[in-house]
């Protein structure tokens, strides 16, 4: 059995698993949950830098994901696309209330408990933060989901409501800013 | 390609994030309760719909017992219209209905046992006789002139049973009606008038 098969045979195991969730069987929806909430946490952690937000983005992902359980069809795309698009809609929306506030009170005021949080939390994943801080939001997103967690062009096309050309041009231009960061930085 | 290692190296470095061991631990629990919760809000009749519903019903009871209040009055009476107009209806929906020969019958009955309204007797005995012609000349099927007979009977019976109390003459015009209302299409009354029948030796 190759590698395109037990993924092949994976996909058919979510959708029956995401069937019998569709149905009710909350079982299901918790090995589906389990299969997937370290990759949401992980593509929404690097989004929003904060890791106790990350896991409320990431539970609520599921949350709204079984509210809109009778709406998704694998004929739409896979379950994983359904997921990660609500996580970034998530995220976005999250970004928009933060830029509201930060209108709103003129200066952000931390205090010195936030900012030893912030500060260990950075330190976490540094190398990866530091690479991809190039790229403005979309294209980290784009290598994240592409290069890292691995979601074909399709998936990636059906989370951002691209078409999957476009999404590949996107990705290429992402590719060539970080090669010429790295070279500048002397990485490669 | 250089980038491709690179890119490699990244992303063994993200993966290695994780979320909280509480999380790992913890995290599908947490999130059962919320489905659970999701579940029983959802079940639960939706609040604006529950108070549709009972305004609705407060509604349509008090419809309701207008209604109700209107089909027990007497000519004279301020309903008394409402359940004329009622009947209309009921007619127009139904054509065959004879729910205006049952409410005269019922109102010439109440009248004539009553001490009020009397001067309304008459008035009601001619609107019944009217009622009962109208019927008679509609009903086409024998089933339904069977029963519609059967009906003026149980009538005459009961006018007959209230002349014992009064209005002998205006109940006399209505048993009159009922009996006029039975008889047979050649004009005679079925159970007294064989002479012009052809069934049967004399």
């Amino acid at each position: 059995m190759g590698l395109g098969d037990i993924i092949g045979f994976m996909e058919t195991d979510v959708e029956a698993l995401v069937a019998r969730a569709q149905m009710g069987d909350r079982d299901a929806y918790g090995e589906v949950y389990k299969l997937y909430f370290r990759k949401i946490f992980r593509f929404v952690y690097y989004s929003v830098e904060k890791r106790t937000l990350a896991e409320d983005i990431t539970q609520d992902t599921f949350l709204r994901a079984w509210k809109a359980l009778p709406s998704f069809s694998s004929e739409r795309g896979t379950f994983q696309a359904f997921l990660f698009a609500i996580a970034r809609n998530l995220v976005i929306d999250h970004s928009r209330k933060r830029r509201e506030v930060a209108l709103e009170f003129a200066e952000n005021v931390f205090s010195g408990e936030d900012l030893e949080a912030n500060l260990s939390e950075k330190q976490e994943g540094e190398m990866v933060r530091k690479s991809l801080s190039v790229l403005d939001s979309f294209e980290k997103e784009l290598v994240i989901m592409r290069y890292f967690e691995e979601l074909s062009y399709e998936e990636i096309a059906n989370v951002t409501q691209k078409n999957a050309g476009a999404v590949r041009v996107r990705v290429h231009r992402a590719l060539k800013k970080l090669r010429e960061y790295l070279k500048e930085k002397g990485e490669i | 390609m250089k980038t491709d290692r690179y890119l490699e190296r990244l992303k063994k470095e993200y993966l290695k994030t994780q979320p909280s061991k509480r999380m790992v631990d913890f995290g599908w629990d947490d999130l059962e309760i919320l489905l659970i919760e999701e579940e029983m809000r959802k079940s639960r009749f939706p609040r604006f719909l529950t108070y549709a519903t009972l305004v609705l019903i407060i509604v349509l009871g008090a419809f309701f017992g207008f209604f109700q209040a209107a089909n027990a009055s007497l000519p004279g009476q301020p309903l008394y219209p409402v359940k004329r107009l009622s009947e209309t209806i009921i007619r127009t929906a139904s054509p065959t209905s004879d729910i205006k020969v049952e409410n005269r019958a019922k109102e010439i009955l109440q009248i004539s046992k009553s001490k009020k309204g009397k001067e309304s007797l008459p008035k009601t005995v001619e609107d019944y006789q009217k009622a009962v012609s109208q019927i008679k000349e509609e009903l086409s099927s024998l089933e339904n002139r069977e029963e519609f007979q059967k009906k003026l009977e149980e009538q005459e019976e009961q006018f007959r049973e209230a002349q014992k109390h009064g209005s002998s003459k205006e109940l006399e015009r209505a048993i009159e009606a009922a009996k006029e209302g039975r008889s047979g299409p050649d004009g005679g009354d079925d159970d007294n008038d064989r002479s012009g029948s052809d069934s049967g030796p004399h």
